[in-house]
Parts: structure tokens; sequence; C-alpha cells
């Protein structure tokens, strides 16, 4: 289990070593085993969050523990795995639990979407098409949609399992009437496979229609709140709307200023201290594949066509 | 001489209704039928078992012994045996209720027309329009400024909160309502108007009512029928007019002779 | 002939349980028969019990013994030991009642209480609002007050809104308790205009009628109720 590798981060850095002491994936079997069968059950009855026993991390809740757990139990020797936080691979808490899963079960590390077999995602979906046999883990802090609306646990248990939807549209109602839309522009709420509503975790609601017979497995874990929910491969998912106000997802009149990308999500980044700001795509592994990609083309010819300058700041897009 | 046909089938059918709590009774063997578009009042003092018995009728407490049979749309059913989801359906669809403290009926962090729109996306509809505009209507049937469609119920006086309570449960058509102490703690003349506008919705809408109170004179003018409780049991029951005014039961008689003109 | 109302070997007692468990025997073995069409005076000293005769009669009072046969929908009914739900079919169909006090809830218009019997038989406002415009201005209640809740108003404007909402329905049966009462002589011959328009449409009366004159136009029989020898409260 302990075999030695190479870390295949493009910063190319060498974490050679895995800790000694450690059993593989940190997790003990045991635990490992029942949170399998915790995943079991979720796959079973789609957006349905099924308590389980969550262990204490060596991180702090709100880190992603419980996505991590459910990652431990999953991964194994021949997994690549991939890990972001808003969409970047270099962020913070992607890097860390990166490490931490190279060095405590020497798996594979990649940046690259189409590579990984397992996605550790916080806030949320990559650009690129997920594929049947890859799995997407969410690291989710609340994973009761209907917590703010209805205090009382017991009542909110009964809700589900009567189907009793009513209250999560009172919520849309309140914020039709209050700002003309509904101003949910994250954890929007979805229906799974016509029964549960589900908490589709922090990611933006830009993400949701990717969710919706999705050819990977997704997988929600919420270490705090002791739950673990799922949404099978092709599964359908209906993000919560009123027939007169229908879903919509964010657009941006700015493309990617660096690669250009009239259809992802976009980050606002300010440049300077006077407000200058620039748009760039949120999934960095996206936007430099684009790049790369755009590089390739133009050394092989389609030269002038699609300068990479000129999409900065314009309205223009490539 | 025109007759309803629901005029031939009692609406709900109570058999001897008790609930224990441990050894203590709550109710105990109650019983009664109650008809399309008839008010039936629940008399006593506190302690009595007036909102136990409403509550075992209601479905929102297990009786220990009885039945209530209630003849919904979909058929006859015992509310007490039925599967939980049919019961919750019927409640939310056919029943309502209006409770004595407003910040049990209402969502206080919800606007008025949330309040009213929820049995309605509950029961399925999903057309923010329509919602918008049966909650508007209700508004208006209940003497409530349509401009405060999107206030929450805790700017509203106390009249107002019963009011929004009332069109909150009467949106979705039901066929009968439970009240436990409307009235009590409103001021003499919000009180006539909350009567006022009972008494129309019952003739207007065929409506059938269970309500509790202790007083005998909102019952007088409200109510069709009685049920005299003291601890726990039913002491005396018929026709409100002849109840009070024709007593048989020394309790009653005290009852009656302890207010002021009924 | 045919009968509408038959009391037949009535008995009543009141116990008061509050006062020492006092009874207070009001009818013993008291028998009467009110055919169709005809219009019964009951007459008898003050406090003989005919107001009580006829609370009994609509139900009002619980009969102690005995029976009242009451000619309903085609059948006949016993009103002893009836249901509440059938005393109120019977009240809504076959029994009118005028008393002498009128007993509204607050702040509903004159106009609405006087149509209330029309609309609790499913008569839709429009077909019941004109009926009740004519009863209002033949007894005189000046059209500014139709809209105004009743409680406000003197002892004989009240009283002509009861014998509004009285006569608004044709019944079977009516039950009139000195309902001239109160009223001026003008009213007053209004009100034996209507009642007498009610006989002619079929409607058979009891009433309590103080006035001689009035009594002797109205009624085709008079029915003196006994006061009980043993008038003494006994235990």
């Amino acid at each position: 289990m302990k075999k030695q590798f190479k870390e295949q981060s493009e910063t190319g850095s060498d974490l050679s070593c895995v800790m000694e002491g450690y059993n593989f994936a940190y997790l003990d079997e045991q635990t490992k085993r029942m949170i399998r069968r915790t995943i079991l059950k979720a796959v079973a009855i789609p957006g349905y969050q099924v308590p389980f026993g969550s262990r204490e991390m060596p991180l702090p809740y709100g880190w992603g523990t419980g996505g991590i757990q459910v990652t431990a139990s999953l991964i194994g020797p021949e997994d690549t795995l991939k890990v972001i936080d808003q969409g970047a691979d270099d962020t913070t808490n992607a890097v860390s639990i990166r490490r931490f899963f190279s060095r405590t079960a020497g798996v594979h590390t990649t940046t690259r979407t189409r590579e990984a077999t397992i996605i550790q995602t916080r806030h949320r979906i990559p650009e690129a098409h997920l594929r049947n046999g890859q799995i997407i883990v969410y690291q989710v802090p609340i994973p009761e949609p209907l917590r703010f609306i209805e205090p009382r646990a017991k009542e909110v248990l009964r809700m589900h399992a009567l189907k009793e939807y009513g209250i999560m549209f009172v919520k849309l109602y309140e914020d039709i009437s209050r700002y003309g839309r509904i101003a949910k522009a994250f954890d929007y709420p979805v229906l799974v496979n016509d029964r549960y509503v589900m908490s589709p975790s922090p990611i933006p609601k830009f993400d949701n229609p990717k969710m919706d017979r999705m050819p990977a497995l997704q997988i929600f874990g919420a270490g705090r709140e002791k739950r673990i929910y799922a949404v099978p491969p092709y599964t359908k998912v209906k993000s919560l709307d009123f027939e007169d106000y229908p879903f919509e997802v964010e657009r941006w009149s700015q493309c990617c200023a660096l690669c250009g990308s009239d259809h992802s999500y976009l980050d606002e980044i300010i440049t300077d201290d006077q407000g200058s700001r620039m748009y760039v795509c949120s999934d960095t592994d996206y936007c430099s594949q684009r790049l790369a990609g755009r590089d390739r083309d133009f050394q092989r010819g389609f030269k002038g066509k699609i300068p990479a300058s000129s999409a900065i700041g314009t309205k223009k897009c490539a | 001489m025109c007759m309803k046909d629901s005029d031939h089938i009692p609406l709900l059918k109570v058999k001897s209704i008790s609930k224990y709590y441990g050894r203590r009774i709550g109710c105990h063997g109650i019983g009664f039928e109650l008809w399309p578009g008839e008010v039936l009042g629940i008399v006593g003092e506190s302690g009595s078992g007036k909102t136990t018995l409403l509550n075992c009728i209601s479905g929102q407490l297990e009786p220990s012994e009885g039945a209530v049979w209630y003849a919904s749309n979909g058929g006859v059913i015992d509310m007490c045996k039925a599967p939980e989801p049919q019961r919750r359906l019927v409640m939310r669809t056919e029943m309502g209720t209006v409770y004595q403290n407003p910040r049990d009926g209402l969502r206080m962090h919800v606007s008025a027309g949330g309040n009213i729109g929820e049995r309605l996306m509950a029961n399925g509809l999903r057309h923010y329009g329509q919602v918008r505009r049966k909650a508007l209507n209700w508004l208006e049937k209940v003497e409530i400024d349509q401009e405060r469609i999107d206030d929450t119920p805790d700017t509203f006086s106390g009249g107002m909160q019963q009011r929004l309570q009332i069109a909150r449960n009467l949106v979705t058509g039901p066929r009968i309502i439970f009240m436990d102490e409307p009235t009590s703690g409103l001021d003499v003349s919000v009180q006539a108007r909350l009567l006022d506008l009972l008494r129309g919705l019952v003739t207007e809408l065929d409506l059938s009512m269970v309500m509790v109170t202790h007083d005998l004179a909102v019952t007088r003018l409200l109510a069709h029928r009685l049920i005299v409780m003291k601890d726990g049991e039913a002491v005396e029951s018929g026709l409100t007019d002849q109840v009070l005014d024709d007593p048989q039961h020394p309790y009653t008689q005290l009852l009656v002779s302890s207010i002021l003109q009924p | 002939m045919k009968w509408m109302i038959d009391v037949d070997n009535l008995n009543k007692n009141f116990f008061l349980h509050t006062q020492g468990e006092a009874k207070i025997p009001v009818f013993r073995d008291f028998r009467l028969k009110l055919k169709h069409d005809e219009s019964v005076a009951l007459v008898g000293p003050s406090g003989v019990g005919k107001s009580t005769l006829l609370r009994l009669l609509y139900g009002n009072y619980k009969i102690g013994s005995g029976k009242i046969l009451v000619r309903h929908n085609g059948d006949v009914l016993n009103m002893a030991g009836a249901d509440p739900h059938m005393i109120l079919h019977i009240r809504k169909w076959t029994m009118g009642y005028v008393s002498q006090f009128l007993r509204v809830i607050p702040r509903v218009p004159a106009i609405q209480v006087v149509m209330e019997p029309l609309k609790v038989r499913g008569v839709s406002e429009k077909e019941a609002r004109p009926r009740a415009e004519v009863l209002l201005t033949r007894l005189r209640i000046p059209k500014r007050l139709w809209s105004l809740s009743p409680t406000t108003f003197s002892g004989g404007e009240q009283q002509r809104i009861n014998i509004a909402r009285g006569f608004i329905a044709t019944y079977p049966v009516m039950l009139l308790d000195e309902p001239t009462a109160s009223l001026d002589p003008v009213n007053s011959r209004t009100v034996v205009e209507i009642i007498k328009e009610a006989l002619s449409q079929g409607t058979s009366v009891i009433g309590i009628f103080h006035d001689e004159d009035i009594r002797n136009s109205l009624a085709s029989r008079r029915v003196e109720i006994q006061p009980i020898n043993n008038h003494n409260c006994s235990k």
C-alpha cells in the first residue's frame, strides 16, 4: 500500500514521502466500511440524507471534513484525485487536501478534470463535462434545504418523508415578491428524481443544470452535520421554480479575460486600488486547457484570428 | 322545498373519543356528529378538556380510544387510523385550524401573501401569478388592505393576524375549520368584526366549524350546537339556544347564570 | 283535516339546581292540535307558560315528557328527542319564530339580518335583497338605517327588523310571541296585514297576542292555558 510516487501537479513538486504509521487514506477500515454502507444507501435513495458516524478529522469543521471522509472511504491506490476549491486547484484548501491524500494514501493527484477518477470539490462543478466512471465529491456545510424555513428537525424529517415541499416554494415566492425574481444565487434547491428536495451545497446556481442527468456519480458529504447523500449517474435533477418564473442561470456581459470563454462561470478580480477589474474563469483547469489549446492552434497557423490579449475587457468573445 | 344532498350525510362522526395523559383524563367518551354548514361550539372552563378534544378530532393528537370518521372528498376515512400521508393531505386540503395564538398558525417571518399561498403551493400550484392573485383575493375577503400583502404578520394587529390565519386556512376551500378560542385576546369591536366575518364565510362557503371557547356570548351568535364540558366529560349537549335558555345540568346552569346576558 | 302540530301529553318542569334544587312545573299532560290553515291564539294569565309553550314547540326549551309531533317535509317528526341537526332543519324549512327579542351579531347591517333566513335556504343575495327591501319599506324602516347594525336601533325599530326577518321566508307554521308589542298603532296595523297575508298563503299560526282587537282579527281559535294547580314549588 505504501508506495513511493511523484505528485503529478503542474508545479511538479515532489512530495515523495508517504507518511508512516497511518492506515491507507487515514481512516481506519471499520470507519470506511461504515461510510461505504452509508454511501450505498445514499445512492439507493437519490437525494435522501443518510446519517453517518462522522469522525474527527485532522482539520477543522468547515474545511471539508465531510468530503474528505467520503473521498477517504472511496479512494483506492489506482485512483487519481483532483481537488478544487471555488473552481481553483491552487487555493489553500485544495492544495492541503490534495497533499493530505498523497501523503496518507500515496495516490496520484492531478489538476486535469478528465484525468481524475475522483474529484473533491468545494463550491463548484468543473466546466468540462464529467464522464461515467468519475465520482464527484461535494463538501457540504448545511445539507438540509428546509433548515432555515422550518426550525423543527422532526417536522423537517416528516416533510421529506411525505414529500410536503410547499414551504420550499414559499421561500421562492418571498424572493419574487421582494426582489421581482428568485434571488437565490447559490445552494439553489433541487428536486432529485422527482422525489427529494436536496441542497446541492453552495455551488452557484450556474452549475445546477450540470447536475441533471450527469454521467458521473455525485456524492455529498457533510462532516459536522453527519449526513451523506448522493445523486447516481444519469438521475433527473430539477431546480425548483415557478411556471411563470422559470429557473435561470446567471450570465455575464464579459468574457473570460484570459481564455475568452463566453460560457463559463466567471470570477471578478480587482486588479488595483483604483477599482480596475477583470473577469476570469473560476475553473482554473478549464481556462488553462483552453489557453493551451489555443496556443496549439496558434502554432498550427491560425495566426491573428484570435489574439489572446484582445479579449481582455471587451465584450467580443472567442 | 329543496334540500341539498349534503344535508343527508354527516361530515364528521366522532365516536366516544377518550384521551388519557397517564392516569389523568384529558377527555372521556365524547361523541357527536357534525353536518355540512354546521357550527359546533365546545364550551367549558380552562382545564375541562376542550382543547384536548379539539386536537383529537382535528387529527393533531392521537386519542387513546375512539374513532373520528370524516367524509372526505375521496370517501369516509378514520382520521385516527388513516395513514399519515393521507391524513395530512386531508388536513391541509379539506380542513383548517385557526389557533388561539397566531404564532402557532402563521409563519411570522413570511409575508402575508406567502402565508396565504403556502397551502396552494403545498398542493402543487406552481404559478407565482396565480398564487399572488388568490392571496390578494383572500386578503380582500378577510378585510385586510391588499397593500399589506408583502408585509410580515408581526407588523399586523391581533385582529388582522387572526383574519390572516383564516385566509391562510380557507384558501384551499376546506370543508371544516377547527378554531381554538379565536376571539379571546381581542378587543370587543375587533371580536365583533371577526364573528361577522366568520358567520358570513360559514354561510357563503357552506363551511362546518368546530369552535372551542369559554365565551358563551360568542357561541350564541355563531354556534348551532353546543357541547358543555367539565372535567373531561361532556355534561350536556344540544342546540345552542336550548342549552343556553333551558340548561339541564347543574354545571351548565351555573355557567349560564354566571355570565352577563349571554 | 290535516294537522301541522300535535302536542300530546306534554310535561315540562324547570329544575333550578343553583337555587336549592327548586322544581317549577309548567305543563302537565298538555294537549294541542294545530290544523292546517288554522290560527290559534294562546290566552291565559301572565306567567302561565304561553311563551314557554312556543319555545317548547320551537325546540328552544327541552321537552320533559310527551310528544310534540311536527309535519316536516312530508314526514311526521317528534321534537322530543329529535337530533339537533333535524331541529335546525325543521327551523330552516317548516317552522318560523318571531320572538320579542332581536339577537344579532354586532356590525351586521339590518338588511343582511333580514335576508339571512332566505340565504341559509340557499337563495342568492340578488333574489333576497328586493324582498327584504319591500318588507323594510312596508315596516317604515328609513332607508338610511338599512346598512346599519340594528344593535343601535330603538326598541320599536328592532322589533320591526325582527318581524321582517321572521316573514321574509314562508313557513308552513309560524310561532308569534307578541309580534306587535312595543309598536305604534300604524306599524301594528302593517304587521297584522303581513300576518294575514301569510295566513292567506296557507301558513298555520300559533301566537300570543295581548291586544284583544288584534287577537280577534287574526285568530280562528283560542286556546286557554290553565295554571297548574300545584303551583307551589315542590321538591
